[in-house]
């Protein structure tokens, strides 16, 4: 092998067997390192379970919600989930029917994401309840009571939305990740994973049929995927503006939505892969480009929320309504003025920068700016909910709300319930796809002895290659 | 029994002959010992009421009282219609008095100090021996201190002592000494006349707070309203007129507001007078060499007002007796109270008032007898240990009397003190022996609260502790002692029933009271005496015709008073402003939960005490609400949180009293501050009675902070959501004559942000076109909502449709409409760390505004009962994922405790924000509990609560109705809001019946919905409040 042909995506991967070896090395007996991470996430998870049950045995009075502000901390990071949840089938799904070729290594971990996102938020409306224990009044079970969920309320929108989003994100993920779970079954030696991959790769083999079926089924699953990412994020954002509530009753809420979930969920693929790709030493599966390509998206979302904040307050100056207007004027410059100039500041100013190539191709960088977003976008759905419901129409029962240590521990514990699923993740699923991968390398046998060509643009058209 | 008692002839009021009441009703014991009615007690059928009449002793109005008992426990008290007191109505105070009968921290049974310190459980008989040892060996040193009781109990105590040669001293907090001493003086009475408010076309009150503590509160705010509302059609208003320099709760009804130099009522009211007499208006009569000499510039500039103010007032006042001035109250009793008193006697004179809204034959029976300077002369006594034993009986000199009476260093002085109080307050707390009283829905006896006007009291249920009544220990220890009283009774029950029968039954012309056009207990002419005290019970009222005497001024007494500003203590910078309160009257109430937990009507502070300061004044000190400041006198020092009060002047301070107990219980405990700690013992000298308003006071900031359990904020941020309207605007929409002098209409309506709203006239127009506002076709259900086909929240056409009319110009923001719906509804008790944090569940709230100068407006202090809308087209029905909240066909917004899971979405989207969430399980200590009404659930956490329009009420109607085989009458439903409400401010009924009360007043050209630009299609009319035109104020 003297001429190695390179990859144009990814120059630093040689060959088929480098992919193989270099994801499923991923899998293999963790450090001690990543033994310690998992306690300090499990503690940090257990503080979260103890409040709730703190929260659970007292009441919900435990946290600081008050008359006026029913929904705030619990909805804010219910709504922050389901956006981050969003970039994982944008990647996956919208980025495979546009044949974006940058998709192929970060997609696997960022369905993962969109995964753990949505079941991370969806314990939320749970944790929210007054009366947790009663949740499955919410679902349409039959029941010896004779009474059925109300579906004009938005709220059972939701409960469909996040089980939909659920179960299709999570069959699309699971579907994706056949040839490369019986990959993992062929390599492993450890019993109880050779048990479990067996299980999951449902006897694949890698014939020609398989494959055919599986690439049919795999596009087939992200068109069906594609409307969700839009659909989802509408319906939550429904919750507020199919209300009367002054700053959430407006019809720019869907859109605007969506694009803050694309926007946040982006950001945190990036802040998950940054430490990833240096931790594990992915840096020739993670590449500047792909960075770089996440920064542009990044960047136009930016301006789509940017612009949605424009006409929100544009829209409340003109509609001349004394509530509305007032809301808005609180947001600036009212008892939460600072949580506003966070989201401002985070959302609409930080991402300028990438409008720098130099900053969109540094990792360092990308990493604090994107930090910056996420917490930016927590705020966004902050202000949006507790401004809102703080002052609305009564005056006699403007009241202010502040998060109490039962809240913020529940928070805490839910980054910690989210890293949980990941680290797990990444130790027992393949977090980068491989098949997927080989597509965008040169196909040995085609290429090994000639001259150096470009095997990039060839490669995807080549289709699926079968080892 | 009751047949033909108007309003409530499905409730059998019972009145209960002889110790048969004790027979049934629950066990004190322990529920687990509970026995189920195998053989049932005849009145009682589970599950339906029994209703008792009583007389509320809260405070010395005497207000008759009902009470609704269910399976022998009382749950509910509400006014005796019969009552002329109480009209059916009763305060806060009275609504709360069911916990004080089931208080957790009563005294349950008899007590004795061991000598540890502890306290020795004693029987009764052991009790009543002990006491009847110590007053056989004593030697003529005994004193019994009582509060002021009038009728047979009265009788009973003077009787007793007199068998012990024991001394009586009656000594009452607040026993109105100046009026008293005042009318002695110059009418020869010693008393307080009743004041007729209701033929009062023009009344002044100089510091007077008659809708809270003063005299007699719910039939003078009853009265107040009646002579004071605008009466749509008839286009009547009244005229309130306060003089003072603080408002109080009374003050900030008022339609004028003169803020006048402390100690100078007595100056305005003869200028007031002496102006009527200069512009031939009114007889000087007697008066008019003493008013030759007045001096109304003078007075003016002493007071601070300008002179035109008094002319103008005076020029209002003079009118044909039917105006009334009264004063002073607490606030206002400063050193020259009497002078006060005499010149608002004077001006009542001068305006012709004595005799029609004045009457001088039927006297308030407001502790008469007793003053503070007798009690300053015991507690000499006693320091000087002159005092051998000291029995108490009411008052709690201990907590009520400034340190300055050293009331402490004179209980230390006795050496056998008993008391007889219910409660372990201060003083009783110092006792050797506790003889704990029934509460007074476990007693016997009568009250008169006016002359001519006796009320029976009558157990409601067996006693909830081992108490005995105080009057069965009197008769038991006289016994005992071997002393001669003279009657053979051996209970207080044949005690009463002797005086009665001998001297009431007797009385010519004394009638049982009747509800009009009903026929009442049928009793002959020459009924006999059993016959008619059955009867009595059931009415609960005896009435005595009383004949008005011819009363002469004595105008050579007010020679005798000093008619100039007195003296206050100190050189500080403000003057000290102490108030009763409305909830705890003089702090006997402090331990009722549900006193605690209602905001003050004034502050919307509760749990706590505060300190009122003057916008001005806070803004050169650099205070907020919830800044610490100290408060500072020659006499004493307290640290209270500020609120920040734009009704007081600038140099004035007030602090309300009621708080600071050291005892009572564990809610009145360790809670605020007591402000009789920072006065002194000075005294109205011409009276004896004490100078509340005597001290000057400094205001040092702390610069700390902390956040206040209030509610709300002083203005509506020009949302309009208490609403006004000029007087001439109400009468042109009602079709009436403007006034003859055309003046510019009060600007009522400019609101903020520069855009002007339509006046009143237009809106009317627009009204009356069917533009909005579709008051007349409220009762049909929008025609897209709810959508056909739906199982839930559909409306039936055929079906009445609830619904509401809130008067504002009824409305006085007493808040007795808020302690109802809690005793109705098993409201939880939030207490004050939730409170801080805005979690009370107050189903029903006075929203209290003042104008929003920023936003341009003028104007009266508004107050709007803010309940549950129960909308047509509700926003918090169709977000409940569960169908928790939901509308049931007669209209109601409903809401099912069962399904509700908590979501809090309902309450977010309610715009008027009166869904109330259940942050936690609140709890009821035992025998709290006992109170919860059985119609209604008891919410746990995690449920969403709020305003049911007393459906439990409704469905009760309803059913009686199906039974008898007819329609529910218009009236027959009443919440319990409505019930109670002194003013009459709030109708309940079918707003589809076009000849319902309801739909008739909603009709009026005041009528608005707050908030309807949502378009909620709310089911409460709110009456615009009335502006008076700016030269008829």
């Amino acid at each position: 092998m003297a001429t190695v042909i390179r990859s144009e995506t990814h120059p630093g991967i040689r060959s088929y067997e480098e992919v193989n070896r270099d994801v499923l090395k991923l899998m293999s007996r963790p450090g001690r390192a990543y033994f310690i991470l998992l306690a300090a996430i499990l503690a940090v998870l257990g503080l979260g379970i103890f409040a709730w049950m703190v929260q659970i045995v007292l009441g919900i009075g435990m946290s600081g919600l008050i008359n006026p502000v029913g929904w705030g901390a619990y909805i804010t990071t219910f709504v922050f989930w389901v956006g981050i949840a969003h970039s994982g089938t944008l990647i996956s799904a919208v980025l495979l029917l546009f044949r974006a070729r940058w998709r192929q290594s970060i997609y696997r971990a960022a369905e993962a994401m969109t995964v753990f996102a949505v079941l991370t938020a969806g314990l939320f409306p749970i944790i929210h309840l007054g009366r947790p224990w009663i949740f499955y009044y919410l679902l349409p079970l039959p029941n010896q009571r004779g009474l059925w969920p109300n579906f004009r309320s938005p709220l059972l929108w939701d409960v469909f939305a996040v089980s939909t989003y659920l179960t299709v994100s999570a069959t699309f993920f699971y579907i994706g990740m056949i040839p490369d779970i019986a990959a993992a079954r062929d390599a492993t030696t450890v019993p109880w994973r050779k048990k479990l991959y067996s299980i999951l790769s449902l006897g694949w083999r890698g014939t020609d049929r398989e494959w055919k079926n599986f690439t049919r089924a795999y596009l087939y699953l992200a068109a069906l995927a594609t409307p969700l990412v839009l659909s989802v994020h509408s319906v939550v954002s429904w919750d507020f503006a199919m209300s009367i509530v002054p700053g959430w009753h407006t019809t720019i809420f869907a859109p605007y939505f969506v694009a803050g979930a694309i926007f946040s969920g982006l950001a945190m693929v990036i802040t998950l892969l940054v430490p990833i790709r240096k931790i594990f030493g992915l840096q020739e599966y993670f590449t500047i480009r792909h960075f770089e390509m996440m920064a542009k998206l990044i960047l136009v979302t930016s301006l789509v929320v940017t612009y949605a904040y424009a006409t929100e307050y544009f829209m409340a100056w003109y509609s001349f309504e004394t509530p509305e207007r007032h809301v808005f004027w609180n947001r600036l410059f009212g008892d939460y003025w600072w949580a506003t100039w966070i989201m401002i500041l985070c959302n609409a100013g930080v991402p300028i920068l990438l409008w720098f190539k130099k900053v969109r191709t540094s990792i360092p960088a990308l990493f604090v700016i994107t930090i910056f977003i996420n917490i930016g976008m927590w705020f966004e759905r902050f202000v949006i909910i507790i401004t809102s419901l703080a002052q609305e129409y009564e005056p006699w029962q403007w009241q202010n709300y502040q998060p109490s240590w039962v809240e913020m521990s529940i928070l805490l514990g839910s980054f910690a319930w989210f890293f949980l699923w990941f680290l797990l993740f990444m130790r027992v699923l393949p977090a980068v796809s491989i098949a997927e991968l080989k597509e965008v390398l040169p196909v040995p046998l085609r290429f090994g002895r000639r001259g150096a060509r470009s095997a990039g643009a060839h490669g995807s058209e080549e289709g699926r290659g079968n080892e | 029994m009751a047949d033909g008692m108007e309003r409530r002839e499905f409730l059998k009021v019972l009145g209960v002959a002889g110790a048969g009441a004790s027979l049934f009703g629950c066990s004190t014991s322990t529920p687990e010992r509970l026995i189920p009615y195998v053989i049932a007690p005849e009145e009682i059928v589970p599950g339906v009421a029994t209703w008792y009449r009583t007389t509320c002793r809260e405070c010395p109005a005497g207000c008759g009282m009902d009470i609704r008992t269910r399976e022998g426990r009382a749950v509910k008290a509400e006014g005796n219609p019969l009552s002329p007191i109480s009209h059916g109505r009763l305060c806060a105070r009275g609504q709360a008095s069911l916990h004080g009968l089931y208080n957790p921290d009563r005294v349950p049974q008899a007590l004795a100090r061991a000598a540890g310190g502890g306290w020795e459980k004693l029987s009764w008989d052991d009790a009543e021996q002990q006491l009847a040892n110590v007053l056989q060996q004593s030697s003529g040193n005994v004193v019994f201190l009582t509060q002021d009781f009038s009728g047979t109990l009265d009788r009973l105590i003077d009787e007793w002592c007199a068998a012990f040669g024991i001394q009586r001293v009656r000594f009452d907090t607040f026993a109105w000494e100046p009026v008293r001493a005042a009318n002695r003086l110059l009418f020869g009475y010693d008393g307080v006349p009743t004041h007729d408010f209701a033929n009062a076309e023009v009344v002044i009150s100089f510091g007077a707070d008659f809708m809270e503590t003063w005299v007699s509160p719910v039939d003078y705010a009853h009265g107040f309203t009646r002579g004071h509302a605008y009466q749509d059609g008839v286009g009547r208003r009244g005229r309130f007129i306060a003089v003072s320099p603080h408002q109080s709760l009374t003050d900030m009804n008022a339609d004028l507001w003169l803020p006048i130099r402390p100690g100078t009522e007595h100056l305005v009211a003869l200028a007031i007078a002496r102006s009527i007499v200069d512009q031939g208006r009114g007889q000087a009569g007697a008066a008019a060499q003493f008013l030759s000499g007045v001096d109304v510039a003078s007075a003016a500039e002493a007071a601070g007002i300008p002179v035109e103010q008094i002319h103008e007032v005076a020029r209002e006042f003079a009118n044909g007796g039917r105006s009334l001035a009264v004063g002073p109250g607490v606030a206002s009793t400063h050193r020259a109270a009497t002078s006060v008193a005499a010149a608002v006697a004077v001006l009542n004179y001068v305006a012709g008032n004595v005799g029609t809204t004045l009457r001088f034959g039927q006297q308030e029976n407001a502790a008469r007898g007793g003053s503070y300077r007798d009690m300053l002369e015991l507690l000499q006594r006693m320091r000087q240990g002159q005092v051998g034993a000291l029995l108490v009986y009411g008052p709690n000199p201990l907590y009520s009397m400034p340190a300055q009476a050293e009331v402490d260093a004179a209980l230390q002085q006795v050496p056998f003190i008993a008391s007889f109080s219910p409660y372990l307050d201060e003083t009783s707390s110092r006792a050797h022996l506790l003889l704990p009283d029934h509460h007074f829905l476990e007693s016997w006896g009568d009250y008169v609260p006016r002359t001519g006007v006796y009320s029976l009291i009558q157990p409601v249920m067996t006693p909830v502790f081992n108490t005995k009544q105080t009057g069965d220990v009197l008769l038991s220890v006289a016994r005992r002692a071997g002393r001669q009283l003279s009657t053979a009774a051996t209970t207080f029950y044949d005690y009463l029933r002797e005086v009665w029968e001998r001297e009431i039954y007797t009385q010519p012309g004394a009638t049982l009271a009747v509800a009009p056009g009903a026929n009442g207990p049928v009793i002959g002419p020459n009924a006999a005496f059993e016959e008619w005290w059955f009867a009595a019970l059931q009415s609960g009222v005896v009435t005595v015709p009383v004949q008005e005497p011819q009363v002469t001024l004595n105008a050579a007494a007010l020679n005798q008073l000093r008619f100039d500003v007195p003296a206050f203590d100190g050189d500080q910078e403000y003057y000290l402003v102490v108030y009763p309160s409305l909830r705890f009257y003089d702090g006997r109430l402090a331990n009722r939960p549900w006193l605690q937990e209602m905001p003050d009507p004034v502050s919307k502070v509760s749990w706590t005490s505060w300190v009122e300061v003057n916008p001005e004044t806070a803004e050169r000190l650099g205070l907020s609400d919830g800044s610490i400041v100290d408060v500072a006198t020659p006499f004493g020092e307290a640290r209270l949180p500020v609120w920040i009060h734009p009704g007081t002047r600038p140099d004035v301070i007030a602090v309300q009293l009621g708080q600071g107990h050291e005892e009572l219980g564990r809610y009145a405990q360790n809670r605020g501050v007591n402000a009789t700690r920072l006065i002194g013992s000075a005294m109205d000298e011409a009276s004896g009675g004490l100078a509340w308003f005597q001290t000057r006071a400094a205001l040092r900031p702390t610069g700390q902070w902390e956040r206040m359990p209030k509610t709300g904020r002083l203005t509506d941020e020009g949302r309009h959501i208490a609403q006004t309207v000029a007087l001439s605007s109400a009468r042109a929409a009602d079709g009436l004559a403007v006034a003859a002098v055309a003046v510019p209409a009060v600007q009522e309506h400019t609101g903020g942000h520069g855009h002007v709203q339509p006046t009143e006239a237009t809106v009317n127009q627009i009204q009356a076109a069917g533009g909005f506002a579709p008051y007349h076709d409220m009762g049909a259900a929008p025609a897209d909502y709810p959508p056909p086909g739906t199982h839930y929240g559909e409306y039936s056409p055929d079906k009445p449709r609830w619904g509401m009319v809130i008067d504002l110009d009824r409305c006085i923001g007493c808040s007795a409409c808020i302690t109802a719906c809690y005793a109705e509804n098993n409201i939880g008790i939030a207490g004050p760390d939730q409170a801080r944090r805005g979690r009370n569940l107050s189903w029903m709230r006075i929203e209290r505004y003042f104008p929003d100068t920023e936003h341009g407006e003028s104007g009266p202090i508004r107050f709007l009962p803010m309940l549950c809308q129960h909308c047509n087209s509700a926003p918090c029905e169709p977000v409940c994922p569960v169908y928790a909240a939901y509308h049931t066909p007669d209209g109601l917004n409903a809401q099912v405790y069962n399904r509700c899971v908590g979501t809090r979405y309902c309450a977010n989207n309610c715009p008027y924000k009166v869904r109330y969430f259940n942050w936690f399980t609140w709890e009821w200590p035992e025998p709290l509990n006992w109170q919860l009404n059985p119609d209604v659930t008891v919410r746990e956490k995690g449920v969403m609560e709020k305003c049911t329009f007393c459906v439990q009420r409704i469905r009760g109607a309803e059913r009686q109705a199906m039974l008898e085989g007819r329609t529910v009458r218009d009236g027959e439903i009443v919440p319990a809001c409505a019930q109670t409400c002194p003013g009459e401010a709030i109708v309940f009924g079918d707003m589809k019946d076009p000849n319902s009360r309801v739909a008739q007043l909603a009709a009026s050209g005041r009528g608005y919905r707050v908030l309807e630009e949502l378009n909620t299609q709310s089911a409460i009319v709110y009456l615009k409040q009335i502006v008076l035109d700016s030269s008829e104020a």
